[in-house]
């Protein structure tokens, strides 16, 4: 500024400072710049820009503390990937379920009230033809009754509520009914489809709120017990799946859509990925549904991730794995036997499992429970979808310590499985918590699963052992109020409601069951306190078969478990679902 | 026997009549006529047709020519008649040679003329023409046409005459002045042409001549002086200097429009007459920039004016073309190229120029910039022109797959497909068709598209492109003019370049953001009306005259610009806050009120104007706002300070333009310095308001319309600086200032890498097919009609949205494709809340129904846009509402969709049923049982019997077009107890006609339209879906025209009182521009004012020559 401070500096008698401000103008201009002060032009520059820099500077470090913008990639990632219960003031709420086989004919709804259930069957306009394409390996025959299912429809909400259940089958027309499903009760319907035996789903579509549906299936490889989904998608995942001498896989894909749909499957299995020929183009009818025998093309694999994809439309598809008792001399899974070149190892424990598949990827699993050892084989199953390299950690919580975590690598349609017993971390018969986590942003799907053999039933008060074969899909989302619709729960089952406690302070909840009167009593009054980090858990006896339903003081994950006793055997797993809380 | 040479009788001297029409003698007459007297051609006669009727003249031609034949006419019939008059007196004489009175030949050069007529069988022959002052300047030596007819000379006006073009040659036209043709063929053409004057009458008359086989020749060795005084119109001296400019340029074109239409064979007027009229437009548009309006208006007049007489103009075209014995082929060798129709543009700034220079010797009113400021001289003019004509070339290179290829309905483009009739129906139709309906007036934004439509004869697609590329002329059209102000036409021309590469207008472009195009445009122009109205210096006081007129103009301004961006109405008073905020700053407090009362009072007047569409929009934050910013797409300040609002500009460049604009900051003195704060103010402002906004600090604006004073006031602050660069920085020692000068022009031809760049797309990063495109395979509208409603960023839609949550907006289409009314959003929503509520209950998890909510609004699909485009349109990803899509995803009743392209996410509602249809009655009950929702929740749950009972039965009736509709109700279809639906916001307007009887609405599901029908309609019958305007709207539409008409009227009347105040009270002291003296030698501190100039220093002719003899300044 040395170089021009004496220019700024009015010279000379006959200059008025201020420039506009002066002497011609006074005269000429109504209003003009007579206010101007007379101040020098550097005065008045150092004001004028010391105004400009000190707003540029000033909203400039606002916004910098603020969040930067995202960037849009023209993708939908809004997927939901568990199931949701719909908010208390939802006009509707609608429910899939798919997987089971259909259960024996004349089967009538049960209503833990004594509300009158009405019945009506009703039948399509239109009929619904098997909904395979040609060529495909449509498995239309019920395998052995294994897996015979029915819908529990639960009514968290205060009010009673309409639901019609449209069961569906292979073939034949759905059967239409409609029944009140009392406040705070629940109603069992079985899934008998239309035509007999084979394979039933069934869509739930209730005129409230609150209203939560699980599908329960049982037969005399056990029992499971499942959430049904509440949206259909274009893409599913099925990972942890098997073929072998005595287990058989089933993709069940269930179209509750006004119009049909086509759907490709892809398998990621131990012999690579593969597309087989028969698996693309399935024809999935409107309100229609599709079962497909993987064994038929995809024989002896030992693990089978299954990718849906539908070219137009959604659907929702299910998995079910039925585990034969293993033929008498087959080399077991684990054995030495089953090591040599030829050997054609069966599964050693027998079992059916229903699971839901995952709408989409995530980068964040929870599974409340964990237990490995002494005849338990824990595993976690993860597959990664994308394209891209998924830096994962697994991190594992015990009594609310953590245990130095797993970091590991999942490449681009690879499977990663972490074997529990192998790990020393985790420790042998003490429950834990698993997070997994991506921790660089690419999104995964993760699985945990359980086989007992002959292992204790680890539910606190419960003596005996069980055997069979458990699969769950991790929880995305913890939330203050959980649902467990179906327990399963009689003289032959035990149940287990675990409670992890994700957050850093402790948390309070209360389990209460749904029986559309008093509440019948649970452990403890059904009160849990869980530390931050740790996880509690509820003994759930056929005392309180109706559904569970857990508020905490804070989001926790909730998981229910099943287990047979006295012989059943049989092992479910399932999470719980959210209850919205507006 | 061969006749003896030295006895043969001479051969006899071709007789030839030299005619000479007098019509406003100047000081030059007596010279010329003693020149046309001292011919040494033997046998000349000179025949002078006096119009004056001035004695005075006859003693002047009785003293100069004493052997003339004078032929006096009572009355001035134009110069063409005058010669016609006089050739039909003269018998007997070969060649006539046509003067004006300007002229001063050489003594030789009738001869020299003759002589070479002879010897090329010339038709016609020119000679070269001199300026009359200095006789070694070229002023013409023939001249040709372009294809247009554009007169071209041969030379450049002012050449050097070093006999470089000294040779003879043949010419398409022969300039006036004095002209040699022979008399047969001037009577065969049967003189000139009547009803041509000026410049035209020549190209008339030798496109003619070249039509029947003549040969034209230009012979240079004849010389002729030329004070080059128009005979025509022009020389009335009782008329403004502007005004005379205009009459004989419209003399001119008018005449070329008529010579075109009269000589041309019709399959060339297919092509040439269109591309004319389309030069003529962006001429007329370049010479409103320049504040040439009355030349502009003649220009666009040309082409109606051209076409009076039109018994005469076709008699004349079957004359022509019967005698015609060469083809418009012929012409072409002698044609100029297609260049030159810009180089005459150029052209006639010179001429301009010239004309002023005239006259002012003659004492006239010299034409003058509003600021006294001596502007570049010619040298740099020529440059910065070029560089201005340079920029216009990349806009168009830049725009030439949209000019070639159509505009995609993208965002609030007009989309104008209807003709203009329709157009006009719209707007004056009292019921809007867009979303679900709503009773109330349309935009005037429809009356001013239907003007433009119907000036346009209904060219609708050219329209729409026109009102899509306009402002990127408008634009920095209005920062030129606005930079007026500060004296430096280098600043003017910098100030509509830095406009025309900020990147606003390309990313409202590129989004199909209209509103911000519509902005963009107005922004300079509105902020230099407000700057006038400051009347602070350098805005001289005659310019503020007249105050309520400029008041009354800026508010049509704002209220025009309103009508397609309502939140302009904010805009304005942005600008207004600014300056005010700015003169505080930078010491002024006396210009605050007039900034205060002049914005507040232009945008009452804006507001009144466009009432009474203005009061509903004003009672709809909505509808001025429009839809709201999500979080990802708030503007950083970083951004909003780029002006990065969109996909067109990155990285670092625009950086750039803020640093050229602070260059009057660092520069500036005085007045410089006061207006440097007043922008910067103005700019900052606008940038905060449109960060404040983006985040959710204040009511939702567009960024794009707020932003649009920044853009325009730091176009301004350069020019500004351009102004302090030549005024203020001679004031300086040397040092860094120089250095930020330099600096400041390096950074502004760096910021402009991107838009040169951008250019290369051809169609600025904008799609290239409309959305509605991907919808082309669905089914057209059947009885009753359906809807389509879109959901998603409002940028990647087709129409203007209403708000959905942040960031996403919803709209509905009659059909798959939006209509012009649907670009426009209405002050009331009508029922289209209902719509919203039914997609935030999807999303909420509150209903799997969705299609049975939407059937009562006849929505058959829906389609969310997860790109600005289709698939390969160039399109760009935009955020997805990932909640509603969702949501969607368990609705039982929709069905996703594959329309083929993945951009699009369509559902289809398998539970629609028509917009209007017959009800079945177990859907009656439903219908007229549910009540109106106060609330968005009240409503979705009054829905719950409609969701269990749907309306899958309804039957389509009454068409498929939006609207009043007729139809016939068959027998039958109306069982007892159904009922006429009609999907439409309840109003009392609406009626249903059955053949006579007149049925009243009923409402129906909360929001919509039934219609009981009698038990059972015993036959065919007809229906006919009316509304009723009622008539204190159409009151109200008619008074928006009467005020509208009323502030034209009352703006001219203003604006010609404001002319009489005189041209010197509208110009700025020169002192106010004087450069500052360098330091040591100045008596003045740079731009700081003398408070009695003890003289005016005229400025160095050497240092800019465009200051007259009188110390004046010579406007373009």
């Amino acid at each position: 500024m040395t170089d021009d401070a004496p220019d700024d500096t009015p010279e000379g008698p006959d200059e008025v400072p201020g420039g506009p401000t002066a002497g011609l103008q006074e005269d000429r201009l109504p209003g003009g710049d007579k206010g101007a002060p007379k101040s020098s032009d550097g005065l008045r520059r150092l004001r004028v820009v010391s105004f400009v820099v000190g707003v540029l500077v000033v909203l400039g470090l606002v916004d910098h503390s603020a969040s930067r913008p995202a960037t849009h990639s023209g993708q939908s990632g809004g997927v939901q990937i568990s199931p949701t219960a719909a908010p208390a003031a939802a006009l509707s709420s609608s429910w899939f379920c798919a997987g089971a086989t259909s259960s024996a004919q004349g089967a009538a709804p049960t209503t833990t009230t004594a509300t009158t259930t009405t019945t009506t069957a009703a039948t399509s306009t239109a009929a619904k033809a098997s909904g395979v394409a040609p060529g495909a390996p449509a498995s239309s025959v019920n395998p052995a009754g294994d897996a015979s299912g029915q819908v529990v429809i639960a009514n968290a909400g205060s009010l009673e509520a309409k639901a019609t259940v449209s069961v569906v089958g292979s073939a034949g027309t759905p059967d239409i009914k409609t029944m009140d499903v009392p406040a705070r009760g629940s109603v069992s319907v079985p899934e008998v489809a239309a035509g007999g035996g084979g394979w039933a789903g069934a869509i739930v579509e209730a005129d409230a709120g609150q209203v939560v549906v699980y599908q329960s299936v049982s037969g005399p490889l056990g029992a499971s017990v499942s959430p049904c989904a509440t949206s259909g998608s274009p893409t599913w995942y099925l990972p942890g799946g098997q073929t072998r001498v005595n287990a058989d896989e089933y993709i069940s894909l269930l179209n509750p859509y006004p119009t049909s749909t086509i759907v490709d499957l892809s398998f990621v299995t131990n012999q690579g990925s593969e597309q087989p020929q028969n698996f693309q183009g399935i024809d999935v009818p409107a309100d229609g549904l599709a079962t497909v025998d993987l064994g038929s093309y995809l024989s002896r694999r030992s693990s089978i991730e299954t990718i849906v994809k539908a070219r137009t439309g959604s659907v929702v598809a299910w998995e079910t794995e039925v585990v034969t008792p293993p033929p008498s001399g087959a080399p077991l899974v684990g054995s030495a036997a089953a090591s040599k070149p030829l050997a054609d190892p069966a599964w050693p424990t027998a079992g059916v499992t229903v699971t839901l598949g995952s709408p989409g990827a995530a980068t964040s699993w929870s599974w409340p429970d964990g237990l490995a050892g002494n005849n338990l084989q824990e595993q976690y199953v993860v597959f990664n979808p994308g394209s891209v390299q998924a830096k994962v950690r697994l991190s594992i919580g015990i009594a609310g310590a953590a245990a130095e975590p797993f970091d590991f690598s999942v490449g681009p349609g690879q499977v990663v499985p972490v074997v529990s017993e192998q790990q020393a971390r985790i420790p042998a018969g003490v429950a834990h918590t698993a997070t997994l986590t991506s921790t660089n942003n690419v999104p995964v799907v993760a699985v945990r699963t359980l086989t007992a053999s002959g292992a204790a039933i680890p539910v606190s008060g419960v003596t005996g052992t069980v055997s069979g074969n458990g699969q769950i899909l991790g929880e995305t989302a913890s939330a203050g109020s959980w649902l467990v619709a179906a327990t399963g729960l009689d003289s032959h089952h035990v149940g287990e409601l675990v409670v992890y406690n994700p957050g850093a302070t402790t948390v309070t909840a209360r389990v209460t069951a749904l029986s559309g009167g008093p509440a019948p009593a649970l452990p403890n009054g059904g009160a849990l306190t869980i530390a931050p980090g740790g996880q509690a858990s509820l003994a759930a006896t056929s005392a309180a078969s109706g559904p569970l339903q857990v508020t905490a003081s804070s989001a926790v994950f909730v998981e229910y478990d099943l287990y047979g006793v006295g012989g059943t055997g049989g092992i479910g797993l399932s999470p719980a679902v959210p209850l919205s809380n507006h | 026997m061969p006749a003896d040479p030295l006895t043969a009788e001479p051969v006899a001297t071709p007789a030839v009549a030299a005619v000479v029409v007098i019509r406003d003698p100047g000081s030059w007459l007596d010279e010329s006529l003693r020149a046309l007297g001292n011919q040494d051609y033997p046998n000349l006669s000179l025949i002078i047709v006096d119009t004056t009727g001035d004695p005075e003249t006859s003693l002047r031609i009785q003293a100069a020519a004493p052997d003339a034949y004078v032929l006096r006419l009572k009355a001035d019939t134009g110069f063409s008649a005058a010669v016609n008059a006089a050739v039909g007196m003269v018998e007997g004489a070969s060649h006539f040679v046509i003067c004006h009175d300007d002229v001063a030949p050489t003594p030789e050069a009738v001869r020299l003329l003759v002589e070479e007529a002879f010897r090329s069988n010339a038709g016609i022959a020119s000679p070269k023409y001199v300026e009359w002052d200095r006789s070694d300047r070229l002023m013409a030596v023939g001249a040709t046409t372009d294809w247009a007819g554009m007169v071209r000379g041969l030379v450049e006006p002012g050449e050097l005459d070093q006999a470089q073009h000294d040779r003879v040659r043949e010419i398409l036209v022969a300039p006036g002045g004095m002209t040699l043709v022979r008399s047969d063929l001037f009577k065969t053409l049967g003189g000139f042409g009547t009803g041509f004057d000026g410049e035209g009458r020549d190209l008339d008359l030798s496109w003619r001549a070249k039509l029947v086989g003549a040969r034209l020749v230009v012979v240079p060795a004849a010389t002729v002086r030329h004070a080059q005084e128009p005979h025509d119109a022009l020389s009335r001296q009782d008329t403004d200097i502007q005004e005379r400019l205009a009459l004989r340029r419209r003399e001119t074109e008018v005449a070329r429009y008529r010579t075109v239409l009269t000589c041309y064979k019709w399959f060339n007027l297919v092509w040439t007459l269109p591309l004319g009229l389309l030069w003529a437009l962006v001429e007329a548009l370049v010479l409103v920039a320049r504040g040439r309006r009355g030349e502009a208006w003649a220009t666009l007049r040309a082409p109606v004016l051209s076409l009076r007489r039109p018994a005469e103009l076709l008699r004349s075209r079957r004359a022509v073309q019967r005698s015609r014995r060469v083809g418009d082929r012929a012409l072409r060798s002698l044609q100029a190229g297609t260049a030159s129709q810009m180089t005459a543009f150029l052209r006639s700034r010179s001429e301009h120029l010239r004309i002023g220079v005239d006259h002012r010797a003659e004492g006239i009113a010299t034409p003058k910039n509003e600021s006294g400021r001596p502007l570049s001289a010619p040298g740099g003019r020529r440059a910065l022109v070029a560089l201005l004509a340079a920029g216009f070339v990349v806009l168009l290179f830049g725009s030439r797959n949209i000019l070639g290829h159509g505009l995609p309905q993208i965002g609030q483009l007009p989309h104008v497909t209807s003709g203009w009739g329709s157009i006009w129906a719209d707007w004056w139709s009292g019921w809007q068709t867009s979303g679900l309906g709503v009773a109330g007036p349309a935009t005037p934004m429809l009356a001013l598209i239907g003007v433009a439509a119907t000036a346009t004869f209904g060219a609708v697609g050219t329209l729409a492109q026109l009102l899509a590329l306009l402002p990127f002329v408008v634009g920095p059209a209005g920062a030129y003019r606005g930079a007026r102000w500060w004296g430096s036409k280098r600043g003017q021309l910098l100030a509509a370049v830095t406009y025309a590469i900020i990147p606003l207008a390309y990313n409202s472009l590129s989004k199909g953001d209209w509103e911000g195009l519509v902005a963009f445009a107005a922004a300079p122009w509105v902020l230099s009306r407000i700057v006038e109205l400051s009347a602070a210096i350098p805005v001289p006081r005659g310019a503020s005259a007249a105050l309520a007129s400029k008041v009354l103009v800026l508010g049509a301004l704002i209220g025009a610009t309103a009508a397609g961006a309502p939140s302009f109405f904010y805009v304005a008073l942005i600008v207004g806050i600014g300056l005010i905020v700015g003169s505080l700053v930078a010491g002024d407090t006396a210009t605050v009120l007039r900034f205060a009362a002049g914005t507040a009072a232009s945008v009452a007047a804006g507001f009144v104007l466009t009432l009474p569409w203005s009061a509903t929009v004003f009672s709809s934050p909505a509808a001025l706002g429009g839809p709201s910013l999500s979080s990802a797409d708030r503007l950083g300040w970083a951004a909003v300070l780029r002006f990065h609002t969109g996909p067109y500009g990155s990285g670092a460049w625009e950086w750039l333009i803020l640093v050229a604009a602070a260059l009057a900051l660092v520069l500036g003195r005085g007045w410089r310095l006061a207006w440097a704060s007043r922008l910067w103010a103005v700019a900052l402002v606008s940038f905060g308001v449109a960060w404040a906004a983006s985040r959710g600090a204040l009511p939702n604006l567009p960024a794009d319309v707020v932003l649009a004073p920044a853009a325009a006031a730091l176009a301004s602050a350069v020019a500004l600086g351009a102004a302090s660069f030549e005024i203020d920085l001679p004031g300086y020692r040397f040092g860094w200032r120089q250095g930020a000068a330099g600096a400041g022009a390096v950074c502004l031809a760096l910021a402009s890498v991107p838009f040169v760049a951008a250019s290369g797309s051809g169609r600025w990063d904008m799609p290239s097919a409309s959305p509605s495109s991907a919808l082309s395979l669905l089914p057209r509208p059947s009885a009753g009609g359906y809807r389509v409603l879109w959901v998603g960023v409002p940028d990647a839609l087709p129409l203007a949205s209403r708000r959905l949550e942040p960031g996403f907006g919803y709209a509905t289409t009659f059909g798959t494709v939006p209509s012009l009314t649907d670009e426009f959003p209405t002050g009331s929503p009508g029922a289209s809340p209902v719509l919203a509520g039914d997609l935030i209950a999807a999303q909420d998890q509150l209903t799997t129904r969705l299609g049975h909510l939407l059937a009562p609004a006849g929505v058959r699909y829906i389609v969310v846009a997860n790109h600005t485009g289709p698939t390969g349109s160039g399109s760009r990803p935009v955020a997805l509402p990932e909640a509603l899509l969702a949501g969607l995803e368990t609705q039982t009743d929709l069905a996703p969709l594959d329309v083929g392209d993945s951009h699009y996410q369509v559902y289809e509602n398998s539970a629609w049923s028509p917009v209007r249809s017959l009800l079945p009655p177990s859907a009656v009950g439903v219908a007229f049982s549910q009540a109106a929702g106060s609330s968005t929740t009240q409503t979705y749950q009054a829905q719950r019997p409609l969701q269990q009972t749907g309306l899958s039965g309804a039957k389509g009736v009454l068409g498929n077009g939006p609207g009043a509709a007729t139809g016939t109700l068959p027998a039958g279809t109306a069982p007892a107890g159904s009922a006429a639906y009609v999907g439409y916001t309840f109003s009392k307007g609406w009626s249903l006609d059955l053949q006579g009887a007149n049925v009243a609405p009923r409402r129906a599901f909360g929001w919509a339209m039934g219609f009981e029908l009698p038990a059972q309609l015993s036959s065919t019958t007809t229906a006919s879906l009316r509304y009723a305007t009622p008539w204190g709207l159409r009151v109200l539409q008619a008074g928006e025209l009467v005020v509208i008409a009323l502030a034209v009227a009352a703006a001219t009347i203003s604006r010609r009182r404001n002319n009489q105040i005189g041209a010197a009270a509208r110009v700025a002291p020169a002192e106010w521009f004087e450069p500052a003296q360098p330091p040591g030698r100045r008596t003045t501190s740079g731009g700081s004012l003398r408070r009695t100039p003890a003289r005016r220093t005229p400025p160095a002719v050497e240092q800019d020559d465009s200051w007259g003899p009188d110390g004046s300044w010579a406007d373009d």
